[in-house]
């Protein structure tokens, strides 16, 4: 990391480290809180964290926010109708399966 | 076209930890079903939330183009999620995957190849590894999709390209990082490259792995389309996109070790290693195939009073093998004295679609006062808890869906176990022989019940090739066929003794 940062430019220097400082922060919580999940419902979080990973779609939303040629804007456009796809199926196929998890109660 | 609204960062930078601040609240719901439920929804909302920050923040010059995209991917979406079956939801979490590591692949791409900007430091080697990953992703995970629906068979070959592919991504990536201020056009030879080498290695990585590795597979690919987000966020300088990403990307991990433990496999002995996925058990014939071999019921067996024919069969020397109907009644009598009852549902039994029949008995002997039970093996079905979600589908209880450590200990006092199309999960050779590639790995401790009944397609081995010895126990019963029709003819003999 040191050897990296000393090798760009000045500016992106702290903004690198507070990135890999997220980075690293982010991963740390999401495997304390997601170690604690019991087996019962991790397809569902798989599917939930699935539709997490479409969060690129920012980065569609982004690069549409700026001045881009054709070409981009077909990568653009592939991308956001792939996260697209990702978030609200990923987000429905759990909110299925979550639905039919009863207990005793509600099922009679 | 509309312009963003110039919001201080410090403003933003609490909407965003707003933002982040639900999500985790989200996740950290997921400790039971209604909990989860709530999660999903924060998740969604986070999401929602984040992409109208960075639409009012940052504007847009193709606003009809974007509202379109994203409704095209909302619509294939849902209606993708509304009609894929429960026991397909592998293949489809597995596209959905594919899909993520697309959008990040695409995003990193553009990113990189078409920067006004000159590519370097942690954002240039973020948008080199999001595109490895994204591409990576992409073609594993439509080969895992299209395995899982069977359209291609596994193939054991190429064992040693695989690593070599990674080694040389890697190192192609590792010189990119050093000559980051290369040309516009050289930055886009390598990235072409990548591409290219990076679905290769996807393909390559998915392609010998199957059967029983499938949960392996889906949870890696998992934590690499998060990862991919994650390194797409580095390139864009998006704290909401390396925070969703490395969490996506912990979980994955999470999932992959919680799997290759359940196995009793390294995660490198999965990618590398040599041995070719045979067929699991229950999976050697298609269902239909199986029905034409099952044994004709007779009612009469059925209706015979309970006394007598409990009576008739016991009276038969153990030496002298039981027919199929006389095996049915010896099983029947022996749930009508049974207080505790616990069955271990394999993939075999989803394959044979034998979930309602299971939980039709399961209801007729708890409706006898019997406390029943369901072992779930971490590895049963083609992802992490995949056959959770299948039960809750028949409508099962889900507080009676018991994990594996738990219930271990209470195998001992069980008198009727049911073994309905798993083998591998309960082959008592895991902890009593040495050398197998099964020794050691964590399984159900079946053969310490009173009596077991196996209801499985054959008595051959499953994935790993191990003769299980719970099959010739003499308290066990093996009831070979179709696991549906043997259910159902267990159910009818319960109720009608019973009722008698």
């Amino acid at each position: 990391m040191g050897t990296e940062a000393a090798a760009v430019e000045a500016i992106t220097g702290v903004e690198m480290l507070i990135m890999a400082g997220v980075f690293v922060v982010a991963s740390a919580v999401g495997y304390f809180l997601i170690s604690r999940v019991p087996s019962l419902i991790h397809t569902p979080l798989m599917s939930m964290t699935n539709a997490l990973s479409a969060v690129t779609i920012l980065g569609g939303i982004l690069l549409f926010s700026k001045e881009v040629g054709t070409i981009e804007l077909v990568l653009g456009a592939v991308a956001l109708v792939a996260a697209s796809f990702n978030l609200f199926g990923g987000y429905m196929v759990s909110h299925r399966m979550l639905k039919m998890f009863k207990t005793k109660k509600a099922l009679s | 076209m509309f312009s963003g609204i110039d919001i201080p960062d410090s403003v933003v930078l609490v909407i965003e930890l707003a933002i982040i601040g639900l999500l985790l609240l989200g996740i950290s719901k997921f400790r039971n079903p209604p909990g989860a439920r709530f999660g999903n929804h924060a998740a969604l909302i986070s999401i929602l939330a984040a992409m109208a920050l960075v639409l009012v923040t940052d504007g847009s010059r193709q606003p009809v183009l974007l509202a379109v995209v994203v409704a095209v991917g909302l619509v294939l979406g849902f209606v993708s999620a509304f009609k894929i079956p429960m026991t397909q939801m592998p293949s489809m979490i597995a596209i959905q995957n594919g899909m993520g590591g697309l959008a990040s692949l695409m995003i990193s791409f553009a990113e990189l190849g078409f920067s006004r900007t000159p590519v370097s430091g942690l954002s240039g080697v973020g948008g080199f590894i999001g595109v490895v990953l994204g591409a990576f992703t992409l073609s594993g995970s439509i080969v895992a999709a299209a395995k899982l629906n069977n359209h291609l068979k596994n193939q054991g070959r190429s064992p040693a390209i695989n690593p070599i592919l990674v080694v040389i991504a890697l190192a192609v990536a590792v010189a990119c990082v050093f000559a980051w201020n290369v040309s516009g056009s050289l930055v886009m030879i390598i990235l072409v490259g990548l591409v290219v080498l990076s679905l290769a290695m996807g393909y390559l990585f998915a392609i010998r792995i199957g059967g029983a590795d499938m949960p392996v597979v889906i949870s890696f690919l998992n934590s690499a389309s998060g990862l991919a987000a994650a390194f797409t966020g580095l390139a864009l300088n998006s704290r909401l996109l390396v925070v969703c990403g490395a969490t996506v990307g912990s979980s994955g991990f999470i999932l992959t070790a919680a799997m290759c433990k359940a196995m009793n496999r390294s995660l490198l002995n999965i990618f590398v290693g040599t041995t070719v996925a045979s067929k699991g058990c229950g999976e050697v014939k298609s269902a239909e195939q199986a029905v034409s071999d099952e044994p004709a019921v007779e009612d009469s067996a059925v209706e015979q009073g309970a006394a007598d024919a409990c009576a008739a069969v016991a009276a038969i020397e153990p030496e002298v093998e039981l027919t199929f109907e006389q095996k049915i009644t010896k099983v029947a009598c022996a749930a009508r004295d049974a207080e505790t009852v616990v069955f271990i549902p394999g993939y075999g039994m989803a394959l044979a679609q034998a979930q309602f029949a299971v939980i039709a008995l399961a209801n007729a002997l708890e409706k006898m006062g019997k406390n029943v039970l369901f072992a779930i093996h971490p590895v049963a079905g083609r992802m992490p808890g995949h056959m959770n979600v299948l039960l809750a589908e028949a409508d099962v209880d889900y507080e009676k869906l018991i994990e594996m450590d738990e219930i271990n200990p209470k195998f001992a006092t069980t008198d009727l176990v049911f073994v309905v199309g798993a083998c591998d999960v309960v082959n008592s050779a895991a902890i009593h022989k040495e050398g197998t590639p099964i020794s050691g790995m964590p399984v159900l401790l079946a053969h310490e019940a009173k009596s077991v009944v196996v209801c499985n397609l054959d008595t051959r081995p499953g994935y790993s090739g191990v003769e299980n010895p719970l099959y010739e126990d003499p308290r066990t019963v093996m009831l070979l066929g179709d696991a549906k029709a043997t259910v159902e003819m267990i159910t009818a003999a319960v109720s009608g003794t019973g009722a008698a």
